[in-house]
């Protein structure tokens, strides 16, 4: 009998777990909704405003902008953006591993490698390794402002300009769908010039006013215009993971519980059969 | 020709023109088709476009605008309808903008003088679109709320 009641007992356990993991899915799925449309939105604005960057820079009289400045890298830095909660999934380890492995592959090549951290998840696990931590931003997904981006974009613009850094790269999850993140490693700074291939179509633009002027305009925002599509991409994708990390864990609630269940009466019947077959045998004694 | 606007809320048109006439830096810029690859920036003000044969309006804020084969891009940090505009709204802001530039000392604090004088910009150019382009029973709704 005792061991009926541990299956119960179990049983409950489970239970209650499968019913958490159910509203954490419910609720990641609202937020999913929003952040996915907040993503979607913000993209085609922050693409733009980096292709003409790009354009803008690929030109040799611009190319003495601060901010355009190509240096040896010596000093780099790597901004990682993981969030604040656990309970989703791959999202946290799959950019503390891409960061990780990118720090030893190129560890050689610079002087020195330093990180900046957005969200708990990555500063806990990179605080007990050997990195040079720098920064770390605290409490920035559950809310994304433009005020927030730019203290992010500031924080690296202002040392890039004042040669503290050679170059600034990025590690986010990129937003796919619902159960597909990416892990995107990306330039940050200096800004990355297009490209153009041998002979292929380059428009001759007219630049009204000056090429240097449009630069001056547009550039201070456009730091803080891609962290913050990387802030949206990140809720957006953090919110896809735990949805479908907490869906698969009540599956597996519901499975365990099902087994549980199985066992139960199994042991149940057990119980019964040999009831009866005391009763049995003790008639047959008389 | 085609129009597209893009703000960081999405696109907020989409069409095929006839002609764009925008805001530019250096003052009112019209694009009709065939126009030579041009990159601008863009000013707050108004932008307008002829799209069958109606002319359509929008407040702008900064940004900078594309054109390439044929392709009008608008790149703006926001970019209103005058229906969409609440003119008590804005009118209350450039209030609040007058009083702020009234407080800041300008040799203290340059910067947010600049932000004040900016944001009172943008809601008198909110307010002088819808007031010139609304559709009457736009304003009529607005002005109804504000009683």
């Amino acid at each position: 009998m005792a061991n009926l009641k541990a299956i119960r007992n179990r049983i409950g356990t489970v239970k209650n777990t499968q019913q958490i993991t159910k509203a954490m899915k419910m609720v990641a799925a609202a937020r999913l909704r929003k952040a996915q449309q907040a993503i979607e939105r913000m993209r085609p604005y922050a693409y733009r405003t980096r292709d003409i960057i790009a354009q803008l820079a690929a030109r040799a009289d611009v190319s003495d902008h601060p901010l355009l400045e190509q240096r040896p890298p010596k000093r780099v830095e790597l901004l990682i953006f993981t969030s604040d909660r656990g309970l989703c999934g791959g999202f946290n380890a799959n950019i503390n591993r891409t960061a990780e492995r990118y720090m030893q592959a190129n560890d050689a090549g610079h002087e020195q490698i330093a990180m900046d951290v957005v969200g708990r998840k990555g500063w806990e696990y990179f605080k007990r390794r050997d990195v040079t931590l720098n920064t770390y931003f605290e409490d920035v997904l559950q809310d994304v402002t433009q005020e927030r981006a730019s203290e992010i974009a500031e924080h690296a613009t202002l040392r890039f300009k004042e040669h503290d850094l050679d170059a600034v790269y990025i590690v986010y999850n990129e937003f796919k769908s619902a159960i597909t993140q990416q892990v995107v490693v990306e330039q940050l700074l200096p800004i990355v010039p297009a490209e153009f291939d041998e002979g292929s179509y380059r428009p001759d633009f007219i630049y009204e006013p000056s090429q240097r002027e449009i630069l001056d305009a547009v550039l201070p925002g456009h730091l803080t215009v891609q962290i913050y599509r990387i802030l949206l991409e990140s809720v957006a994708s953090e919110m896809g993971a735990r949805m479908s990390a907490m869906d698969s864990a009540t599956k597996n609630a519901g499975e365990l519980i099902d087994r549980l269940t199985l066992s139960y009466n199994r042991a149940r019947q057990a119980a019964i059969t040999t009831e009866l077959i005391e009763i049995i045998s003790g008639a047959e004694a008389l | 020709m085609r129009l597209s606007v893009v703000t960081p809320e999405g696109a907020k048109v989409e069409a095929q023109v006839q002609s764009v006439t925008i805001p530019g830096a250096v003052g009112e810029l019209g694009i009709l088709p065939g126009h030579r690859p041009l990159i601008t920036s863009l000013s707050i003000g108004k932008l307008s476009y002829v799209t069958s044969n109606r002319t359509e309006y929008l407040a702008t804020n900064d940004g900078y605008m594309e054109v390439h084969d044929d392709v009008v891009t608008v790149v703006t940090q926001s970019a209103e309808k005058p229906d969409e505009i609440d003119i008590a709204r804005s009118k209350a802001s450039v209030e609040r903008a007058e009083r702020e530039l009234r407080e800041i000392d300008r040799d203290a604090r340059p910067d947010a003088w600049d932000k004040a004088k900016r944001r009172r910009l943008r809601a008198e150019n909110r307010m002088r679109v819808a007031e010139m382009h609304a559709t009457p029973a736009a304003l009529k709704q607005v002005r109804e709320r504000g009683e």
